[in-house]
Protein backbone atom coordinates (compact mmCIF):
# COMPACT_ATOMS: atom_id res chain seq x y z
CA UNK A 1 0.00 0.00 0.00
CA UNK A 2 1.38 3.35 -1.65
CA UNK A 3 -0.68 5.62 0.29
CA UNK A 4 -0.03 6.64 3.86
CA UNK A 5 -2.79 8.35 4.38
CA UNK A 6 -4.68 5.02 3.75
CA UNK A 7 -2.28 2.88 5.23
CA UNK A 8 -2.60 4.92 8.50
CA UNK A 9 -6.44 5.55 8.51
CA UNK A 10 -6.82 1.92 7.49
CA UNK A 11 -4.80 0.90 10.87
CA UNK A 12 -6.07 2.92 13.09
CA UNK A 13 -10.13 2.32 12.08
CA UNK A 14 -9.38 -1.64 12.42
CA UNK A 15 -7.55 -1.45 15.34
CA UNK A 16 -10.37 0.34 16.89
CA UNK A 17 -12.77 -1.65 15.61
CA UNK A 18 -11.50 -4.88 16.73
CA UNK A 19 -10.92 -3.49 20.14
CA UNK A 20 -14.32 -3.05 20.76
CA UNK A 21 -15.72 -5.99 18.98
CA UNK A 22 -14.48 -9.23 18.40
CA UNK A 23 -16.50 -9.87 15.56
CA UNK A 24 -14.96 -6.49 14.00
CA UNK A 25 -11.87 -8.29 15.14
CA UNK A 26 -12.47 -11.25 13.32
CA UNK A 27 -13.76 -9.24 9.91
CA UNK A 28 -10.09 -7.62 10.42
CA UNK A 29 -8.41 -10.63 10.84
CA UNK A 30 -10.07 -11.72 7.67
CA UNK A 31 -9.03 -8.50 6.24
CA UNK A 32 -5.29 -9.36 7.35
CA UNK A 33 -4.97 -12.61 5.72
CA UNK A 34 -6.70 -11.87 2.54
CA UNK A 35 -5.24 -7.89 1.49
CA UNK A 36 -2.05 -7.48 3.60
CA UNK A 37 0.18 -8.76 1.04
CA UNK A 38 2.38 -10.63 3.44
CA UNK A 39 5.04 -12.16 2.22
CA UNK A 40 6.16 -15.77 3.43
CA UNK A 41 9.59 -14.97 4.38
CA UNK A 42 11.14 -16.53 7.62
CA UNK A 43 11.04 -12.68 9.05
CA UNK A 44 7.77 -12.51 9.06
CA UNK A 45 7.06 -16.28 10.29
CA UNK A 46 9.49 -14.94 13.37
CA UNK A 47 7.32 -11.68 13.91
CA UNK A 48 3.84 -14.32 13.75
CA UNK A 49 5.64 -16.53 16.46
CA UNK A 50 6.21 -13.71 18.61
CA UNK A 51 3.09 -11.92 18.58
CA UNK A 52 1.34 -15.28 19.16
CA UNK A 53 3.61 -16.21 21.85
CA UNK A 54 3.30 -12.66 23.43
CA UNK A 55 -0.68 -12.17 23.13
CA UNK A 56 -0.71 -15.92 24.02
CA UNK A 57 1.10 -15.45 27.68
CA UNK A 58 -0.99 -12.87 28.33
CA UNK A 59 -4.80 -14.45 27.40
CA UNK A 60 -3.07 -17.20 29.96
CA UNK A 61 -3.27 -14.90 32.62
CA UNK A 62 -6.26 -13.07 31.97
CA UNK A 63 -7.70 -16.56 31.79
CA UNK A 64 -6.69 -17.59 34.80
CA UNK A 65 -7.99 -14.35 36.36
CA UNK A 66 -11.42 -14.99 35.35
CA UNK A 67 -11.02 -12.74 32.66
CA UNK A 68 -12.79 -13.23 28.76
CA UNK A 69 -9.63 -14.52 27.51
CA UNK A 70 -10.90 -15.67 23.70
CA UNK A 71 -12.14 -12.38 23.52
CA UNK A 72 -9.21 -10.86 24.43
CA UNK A 73 -6.75 -13.13 22.60
CA UNK A 74 -8.86 -12.31 19.33
CA UNK A 75 -8.70 -8.64 19.69
CA UNK A 76 -5.09 -7.70 20.93
CA UNK A 77 -3.86 -10.10 18.16
CA UNK A 78 -5.47 -8.81 15.63
CA UNK A 79 -4.57 -5.15 16.56
CA UNK A 80 -0.95 -6.10 16.59
CA UNK A 81 -0.89 -7.84 13.16
CA UNK A 82 -2.76 -4.69 11.69
CA UNK A 83 -0.13 -2.75 13.69
CA UNK A 84 2.26 -5.23 12.05
CA UNK A 85 1.70 -5.14 8.36
CA UNK A 86 1.22 -1.06 9.02
CA UNK A 87 4.73 -0.60 10.45
CA UNK A 88 6.19 -3.21 7.39
CA UNK A 89 5.40 -0.65 5.14
CA UNK A 90 6.41 2.24 6.53
CA UNK A 91 8.96 4.56 5.10
CA UNK A 92 10.47 7.85 6.73
CA UNK A 93 8.50 10.86 6.34
CA UNK A 94 5.33 8.86 6.21
CA UNK A 95 4.20 10.11 9.19
CA UNK A 96 4.55 13.64 8.71
CA UNK A 97 3.28 13.73 5.91
CA UNK A 98 -0.20 12.13 7.24
CA UNK A 99 0.43 14.60 9.99
CA UNK A 100 0.85 17.55 8.04
CA UNK A 101 -1.74 16.22 6.29
CA UNK A 102 -4.01 16.49 8.77
CA UNK A 103 -3.36 19.07 11.10
CA UNK A 104 -1.12 21.44 8.89
CA UNK A 105 2.13 23.28 9.62
CA UNK A 106 1.80 23.93 13.05
CA UNK A 107 0.27 21.13 15.15
CA UNK A 108 0.44 18.50 12.81
CA UNK A 109 3.84 19.59 11.92
CA UNK A 110 4.55 19.26 15.70
CA UNK A 111 3.10 15.66 16.09
CA UNK A 112 4.35 14.83 12.80
CA UNK A 113 8.49 15.25 14.09
CA UNK A 114 7.52 13.96 17.00
CA UNK A 115 6.31 10.72 15.28
CA UNK A 116 8.91 10.42 13.34
CA UNK A 117 11.68 10.57 15.41
CA UNK A 118 9.91 8.07 17.97
CA UNK A 119 9.96 5.64 15.07
CA UNK A 120 13.45 6.46 13.86
CA UNK A 121 14.56 5.62 17.30
CA UNK A 122 12.22 2.53 17.41
CA UNK A 123 14.99 1.22 14.23
CA UNK A 124 17.78 2.29 16.08
CA UNK A 125 17.21 0.28 18.73
CA UNK A 126 16.41 -2.85 16.67
CA UNK A 127 19.62 -1.82 14.81
CA UNK A 128 21.69 -2.17 18.21
CA UNK A 129 19.89 -5.00 19.64
CA UNK A 130 20.64 -6.75 16.31
CA UNK A 131 24.25 -5.81 16.22
CA UNK A 132 24.74 -6.32 20.25
CA UNK A 133 23.59 -9.63 19.47
CA UNK A 134 26.28 -10.02 17.00
CA UNK A 135 29.29 -8.88 19.03
CA UNK A 136 27.77 -11.48 21.82
CA UNK A 137 27.99 -14.54 19.50
CA UNK A 138 31.05 -13.68 18.00
CA UNK A 139 32.63 -13.25 21.61
CA UNK A 140 30.64 -16.13 22.49
CA UNK A 141 28.47 -14.96 25.25
CA UNK A 142 25.45 -15.60 26.76
CA UNK A 143 23.02 -13.01 27.91
CA UNK A 144 22.69 -12.68 31.80
CA UNK A 145 21.69 -10.22 34.12
CA UNK A 146 24.87 -8.48 34.71
CA UNK A 147 25.45 -8.02 30.74
CA UNK A 148 21.60 -7.15 30.33
CA UNK A 149 22.12 -4.55 32.57
CA UNK A 150 25.30 -3.41 30.60
CA UNK A 151 23.69 -2.79 27.75
CA UNK A 152 20.24 -1.21 28.52
CA UNK A 153 22.14 0.96 30.57
CA UNK A 154 24.94 1.87 27.94
CA UNK A 155 21.66 2.01 24.96
CA UNK A 156 19.59 4.33 27.43
CA UNK A 157 22.82 6.93 27.32
CA UNK A 158 23.19 6.49 23.97
CA UNK A 159 19.62 7.50 22.93
CA UNK A 160 19.85 10.18 25.68
CA UNK A 161 22.97 11.58 24.39
CA UNK A 162 21.30 10.98 20.48
CA UNK A 163 18.27 12.92 21.42
CA UNK A 164 20.10 15.70 23.41
CA UNK A 165 22.29 16.01 20.27
CA UNK A 166 18.88 15.95 17.97
CA UNK A 167 17.61 18.88 20.16
CA UNK A 168 20.89 20.84 20.07
CA UNK A 169 20.79 20.46 16.03
CA UNK A 170 17.09 21.81 16.19
CA UNK A 171 17.36 24.42 18.38
CA UNK A 172 21.08 25.82 16.23
CA UNK A 173 19.04 25.53 13.14
CA UNK A 174 16.59 28.30 14.45
CA UNK A 175 13.39 25.61 15.39
CA UNK A 176 10.86 26.86 17.64
CA UNK A 177 7.07 26.10 16.62
CA UNK A 178 6.04 24.13 13.13
CA UNK A 179 7.51 24.44 9.82
CA UNK A 180 6.80 24.52 6.16
CA UNK A 181 6.66 21.50 4.55
CA UNK A 182 4.41 20.30 1.63
CA UNK A 183 3.49 16.55 1.69
CA UNK A 184 3.06 14.55 -1.49
CA UNK A 185 1.40 11.26 -1.92
CA UNK A 186 0.72 7.92 -4.66
CA UNK A 187 -2.38 6.63 -4.60
CA UNK A 188 -2.50 3.07 -6.21
CA UNK A 189 -6.35 2.02 -7.47
CA UNK A 190 -4.84 -1.49 -5.48
CA UNK A 191 -4.80 1.39 -1.71
CA UNK A 192 -8.55 2.35 -2.83
CA UNK A 193 -10.00 -0.88 -2.56
CA UNK A 194 -8.18 -2.38 0.36
CA UNK A 195 -9.46 0.95 2.04
CA UNK A 196 -13.39 0.20 1.01
CA UNK A 197 -12.57 -3.53 2.13
CA UNK A 198 -11.89 -1.92 5.24
CA UNK A 199 -14.61 -0.40 5.76
CA UNK A 200 -17.47 -3.25 6.73
CA UNK A 201 -15.49 -3.66 9.93
CA UNK A 202 -17.21 -0.61 11.02
CA UNK A 203 -20.97 -1.70 10.84
CA UNK A 204 -20.27 -5.16 12.77
CA UNK A 205 -19.86 -2.80 16.06
CA UNK A 206 -23.83 -2.16 15.67
CA UNK A 207 -25.14 -4.97 13.70
CA UNK A 208 -26.42 -7.73 16.72
CA UNK A 209 -24.19 -10.38 15.28
CA UNK A 210 -24.37 -12.37 18.10
CA UNK A 211 -28.57 -11.81 17.82
CA UNK A 212 -28.38 -12.85 14.16
CA UNK A 213 -26.91 -16.21 15.27
CA UNK A 214 -29.24 -16.72 18.13
CA UNK A 215 -32.34 -16.69 16.03
CA UNK A 216 -30.84 -18.30 12.97
CA UNK A 217 -29.37 -21.27 14.45
CA UNK A 218 -32.75 -22.92 15.87
CA UNK A 219 -33.82 -22.31 12.26
CA UNK A 220 -30.61 -23.58 10.54
CA UNK A 221 -30.67 -26.45 13.00
CA UNK A 222 -34.33 -27.58 12.87
CA UNK A 223 -34.39 -27.33 8.97
CA UNK A 224 -34.19 -31.04 7.37
CA UNK A 225 -31.76 -31.24 4.17
CA UNK B 1 43.40 -21.01 6.22
CA UNK B 2 41.04 -19.10 3.43
CA UNK B 3 38.04 -17.31 3.19
CA UNK B 4 36.32 -18.02 -0.62
CA UNK B 5 33.39 -16.52 -1.63
CA UNK B 6 31.78 -18.22 -4.70
CA UNK B 7 29.14 -16.04 -6.88
CA UNK B 8 27.72 -14.50 -3.72
CA UNK B 9 24.97 -11.99 -4.49
CA UNK B 10 23.37 -9.90 -1.48
CA UNK B 11 20.35 -7.45 -2.46
CA UNK B 12 18.69 -5.11 0.63
CA UNK B 13 16.18 -3.34 -1.45
CA UNK B 14 17.12 -1.54 -4.18
CA UNK B 15 21.15 -2.10 -3.63
CA UNK B 16 22.87 -5.17 -4.54
CA UNK B 17 26.25 -6.70 -3.85
CA UNK B 18 28.25 -9.06 -6.01
CA UNK B 19 30.69 -11.02 -4.07
CA UNK B 20 33.19 -13.19 -5.80
CA UNK B 21 37.09 -14.19 -4.60
CA UNK B 22 39.51 -16.30 -2.35
CA UNK B 23 40.68 -14.39 0.56
CA UNK B 24 44.30 -16.21 1.68
CA UNK B 25 46.20 -15.51 4.54
CA UNK B 26 48.00 -11.76 4.94
CA UNK B 27 45.80 -8.12 5.38
CA UNK B 28 43.43 -7.51 2.62
CA UNK B 29 42.37 -4.06 2.26
CA UNK B 30 38.77 -3.60 0.59
CA UNK B 31 38.11 0.10 -0.17
CA UNK B 32 34.84 1.87 -1.46
CA UNK B 33 32.71 5.27 -1.46
CA UNK B 34 30.62 5.89 1.11
CA UNK B 35 27.44 3.92 0.63
CA UNK B 36 28.94 1.13 -1.53
CA UNK B 37 27.97 -1.68 0.77
CA UNK B 38 31.42 -2.02 2.91
CA UNK B 39 29.41 -3.02 6.00
CA UNK B 40 27.15 -5.20 3.89
CA UNK B 41 29.80 -6.95 2.95
CA UNK B 42 31.67 -6.99 6.22
CA UNK B 43 28.74 -8.48 7.49
CA UNK B 44 27.97 -10.83 5.38
CA UNK B 45 31.97 -12.07 5.69
CA UNK B 46 31.66 -12.36 8.93
CA UNK B 47 28.15 -14.93 8.40
CA UNK B 48 25.68 -12.48 10.05
CA UNK B 49 24.22 -11.96 6.32
CA UNK B 50 23.63 -14.96 4.14
CA UNK B 51 23.91 -14.09 0.49
CA UNK B 52 20.87 -15.17 -1.36
CA UNK B 53 22.76 -16.49 -3.95
CA UNK B 54 26.33 -18.21 -4.01
CA UNK B 55 27.97 -19.17 -0.98
CA UNK B 56 30.72 -17.83 1.60
CA UNK B 57 32.91 -20.37 2.91
CA UNK B 58 35.36 -20.19 6.15
CA UNK B 59 38.10 -23.19 5.46
CA UNK B 60 40.24 -23.78 8.81
CA UNK B 61 38.59 -20.88 10.31
CA UNK B 62 37.23 -21.28 13.72
CA UNK B 63 37.97 -17.98 15.67
CA UNK B 64 36.52 -14.89 14.04
CA UNK B 65 35.98 -11.34 15.22
CA UNK B 66 34.49 -8.08 13.49
CA UNK B 67 35.22 -4.54 14.89
CA UNK B 68 32.50 -3.11 13.63
CA UNK B 69 32.01 0.91 13.22
CA UNK B 70 30.24 2.03 15.98
CA UNK B 71 32.39 0.48 18.81
CA UNK B 72 29.80 0.82 21.88
CA UNK B 73 27.73 -2.13 19.72
CA UNK B 74 30.44 -4.31 21.02
CA UNK B 75 30.10 -3.54 24.82
CA UNK B 76 27.93 -6.46 26.68
CA UNK B 77 29.52 -5.05 30.44
CA UNK B 78 29.97 -2.42 32.37
CA UNK B 79 33.67 -1.37 33.36
CA UNK B 80 36.73 -1.39 31.18
CA UNK B 81 38.12 -4.84 33.01
CA UNK B 82 35.44 -6.65 32.38
CA UNK B 83 34.74 -5.61 28.66
CA UNK B 84 38.39 -6.48 27.87
CA UNK B 85 38.19 -9.99 29.68
CA UNK B 86 34.91 -10.24 27.86
CA UNK B 87 37.08 -10.22 24.33
CA UNK B 88 39.70 -12.88 25.95
CA UNK B 89 42.45 -10.29 25.87
CA UNK B 90 45.37 -9.83 28.11
CA UNK B 91 44.45 -6.40 30.09
CA UNK B 92 47.64 -4.80 30.63
CA UNK B 93 48.52 -4.93 26.57
CA UNK B 94 45.39 -3.82 25.59
CA UNK B 95 45.64 -0.40 28.24
CA UNK B 96 49.26 -0.25 26.95
CA UNK B 97 48.48 -0.73 23.56
CA UNK B 98 45.42 1.54 23.32
CA UNK B 99 47.25 4.56 25.85
CA UNK B 100 44.24 4.12 28.21
CA UNK B 101 46.78 2.60 31.22
CA UNK B 102 44.99 3.92 34.31
CA UNK B 103 41.05 3.14 33.17
CA UNK B 104 41.30 -0.37 34.84
CA UNK B 105 38.17 0.44 37.02
CA UNK B 106 36.72 3.13 34.85
CA UNK B 107 33.08 2.48 33.64
CA UNK B 108 32.48 1.55 30.29
CA UNK B 109 29.61 4.90 29.94
CA UNK B 110 32.42 7.50 31.23
CA UNK B 111 34.94 6.92 28.34
CA UNK B 112 34.56 8.76 25.29
CA UNK B 113 33.54 7.55 21.53
CA UNK B 114 36.91 7.91 20.86
CA UNK B 115 38.87 6.00 23.45
CA UNK B 116 35.96 3.42 23.40
CA UNK B 117 36.50 2.72 19.68
CA UNK B 118 40.56 2.64 20.68
CA UNK B 119 39.76 0.18 23.80
CA UNK B 120 37.26 -2.08 21.54
CA UNK B 121 40.05 -1.76 18.07
CA UNK B 122 42.95 -3.28 21.30
CA UNK B 123 40.78 -5.85 22.18
CA UNK B 124 40.47 -7.34 19.32
CA UNK B 125 43.30 -6.67 17.52
CA UNK B 126 45.75 -8.05 20.76
CA UNK B 127 43.12 -11.17 21.17
CA UNK B 128 44.24 -13.64 18.94
CA UNK B 129 41.62 -14.29 15.99
CA UNK B 130 42.14 -16.83 12.95
CA UNK B 131 39.85 -14.03 10.93
CA UNK B 132 39.45 -10.31 11.62
CA UNK B 133 37.09 -7.87 9.73
CA UNK B 134 37.68 -4.33 10.28
CA UNK B 135 34.84 -1.77 9.30
CA UNK B 136 36.10 1.62 9.02
CA UNK B 137 38.30 1.12 11.75
CA UNK B 138 39.24 4.55 11.78
CA UNK B 139 36.15 6.33 11.91
CA UNK B 140 35.93 8.97 14.50
CA UNK B 141 39.88 8.94 15.32
CA UNK B 142 42.05 11.44 15.60
CA UNK B 143 45.44 11.12 13.54
CA UNK B 144 47.10 10.14 16.59
CA UNK B 145 44.98 7.36 17.22
CA UNK B 146 44.83 5.88 13.51
CA UNK B 147 48.36 5.96 13.55
CA UNK B 148 48.39 3.75 16.46
CA UNK B 149 45.16 1.09 15.18
CA UNK B 150 47.76 0.97 12.09
CA UNK B 151 50.96 0.53 13.96
CA UNK B 152 49.15 -2.53 16.05
CA UNK B 153 47.70 -3.66 12.51
CA UNK B 154 51.36 -4.20 11.05
CA UNK B 155 53.67 -4.39 13.85
CA UNK B 156 52.77 -5.90 16.85
CA UNK B 157 50.94 -8.99 15.52
CA UNK B 158 52.61 -10.60 13.55
CA UNK B 159 50.36 -13.71 13.68
CA UNK B 160 48.69 -11.41 11.06
CA UNK B 161 50.27 -13.19 8.45
CA UNK B 162 48.99 -16.63 9.12
CA UNK B 163 45.79 -14.90 9.57
CA UNK B 164 43.21 -13.14 7.50
CA UNK B 165 42.67 -9.62 8.79
CA UNK B 166 40.30 -7.39 5.82
CA UNK B 167 40.04 -4.20 7.00
CA UNK B 168 37.05 -2.00 5.13
CA UNK B 169 37.80 1.61 5.08
CA UNK B 170 37.46 5.02 2.83
CA UNK B 171 39.81 6.76 4.62
CA UNK B 172 43.20 6.59 3.22
CA UNK B 173 45.30 8.43 5.49
CA UNK B 174 46.65 6.79 7.63
CA UNK B 175 46.56 2.73 6.52
CA UNK B 176 48.84 -0.53 7.42
CA UNK B 177 51.20 -2.21 4.71
CA UNK B 178 48.65 -4.47 3.19
CA UNK B 179 48.99 -7.33 1.48
CA UNK B 180 46.37 -7.73 -1.02
CA UNK B 181 44.10 -4.92 -2.69
CA UNK B 182 40.32 -5.39 -3.27
CA UNK B 183 38.18 -2.35 -4.38
CA UNK B 184 33.92 -1.95 -4.02
CA UNK B 185 32.77 -0.50 -7.67
CA UNK B 186 29.10 -0.41 -8.76
CA UNK B 187 27.74 -3.12 -6.28
CA UNK B 188 30.65 -5.69 -7.16
CA UNK B 189 33.79 -6.50 -5.33
CA UNK B 190 37.03 -6.55 -7.64
CA UNK B 191 40.37 -8.46 -5.98
CA UNK B 192 43.00 -5.40 -7.69
CA UNK B 193 45.72 -7.76 -7.28
CA UNK B 194 48.74 -7.61 -4.66
CA UNK B 195 50.77 -5.20 -3.65
CA UNK B 196 52.33 -2.78 -5.42
CA UNK B 197 51.08 -3.83 -8.72
CA UNK B 198 47.44 -4.02 -7.75
CA UNK B 199 48.21 0.07 -7.39
CA UNK B 200 48.00 0.55 -10.89
CA UNK B 201 44.06 -0.48 -11.21
CA UNK B 202 43.26 1.18 -8.06
CA UNK B 203 39.76 3.95 -8.64
CA UNK B 204 40.31 5.67 -5.31
CA UNK B 205 41.17 9.38 -5.24
CA UNK B 206 44.05 9.19 -2.91
CA UNK B 207 46.22 12.51 -4.13
CA UNK B 208 50.35 11.33 -2.91
CA UNK B 209 49.47 7.67 -4.95
CA UNK B 210 48.44 9.64 -7.99
CA UNK B 211 51.34 12.23 -7.52
CA UNK B 212 54.09 9.58 -7.28
CA UNK B 213 52.47 7.55 -10.24
CA UNK B 214 52.35 10.32 -12.01
CA UNK B 215 55.97 10.74 -11.68
CA UNK B 216 56.58 7.33 -12.72
CA UNK B 217 57.14 6.24 -9.04
CA UNK B 218 55.68 3.42 -7.02
CA UNK B 219 55.76 2.92 -3.97
CA UNK B 220 56.31 -0.48 -2.23
CA UNK B 221 52.84 -0.18 -0.21
CA UNK B 222 50.26 2.30 0.91
CA UNK B 223 51.20 2.93 4.38
CA UNK B 224 52.47 6.55 5.04
CA UNK B 225 56.09 4.92 5.37
CA UNK B 226 56.10 3.28 1.76
CA UNK B 227 54.61 6.60 0.47
CA UNK B 228 57.44 8.67 2.23
CA UNK B 229 60.05 6.61 0.87
CA UNK B 230 58.90 6.71 -2.72
CA UNK B 231 58.25 10.77 -2.60
CA UNK B 232 62.06 10.52 -1.65
CA UNK B 233 62.94 9.06 -4.41
CA UNK B 234 61.56 11.96 -6.68
CA UNK B 235 63.96 13.56 -5.20
CA UNK B 236 66.80 11.59 -6.24
CA UNK B 237 65.54 11.68 -9.41
CA UNK B 238 65.47 15.14 -10.27
CA UNK B 239 68.31 16.20 -12.58
CA UNK B 240 70.39 18.56 -10.85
Amino acid sequence: MQDSRIRTGVMVYLSLCAMLSVYAALYAFFWWIVCSGRTQNNKTLYNLVWIFLFTGIITLLTWYTGGDAISYFIRITTVFLIATWAYQYQKDGDLLDVSVWIGGNQLGFELGLIAEMTLGTIRIIREDVTQIRTAMYLKGQKLTISSLSAIVSLELFTLLARAMQQGDLLQSRGYKKGGTYTPEFVTGSQDIILGVLAIPAGFLLFIPVQDIFKYLLPYLCSYHF
Amino acid sequence: MVLSIEDALITRGSFSLHINGIFPSGIHLITGKTGSGKTTLAEALIGRIVPEIGTIKCTGISKKMLAMQAAERHVTTSTVTREIASFGADRDKVLFQAGLRGYENRQILSLSRGELKKLILMCILTSHFELIILDEPYAGLDCTAKKMISDTISTTIPDFRSDICIILTHDLSSLPPVDYLWEIINGKLIFLGQMPDALFHWNMDFKPLKYLLSEKITPANIDQKSLMEAACRIRESVPE
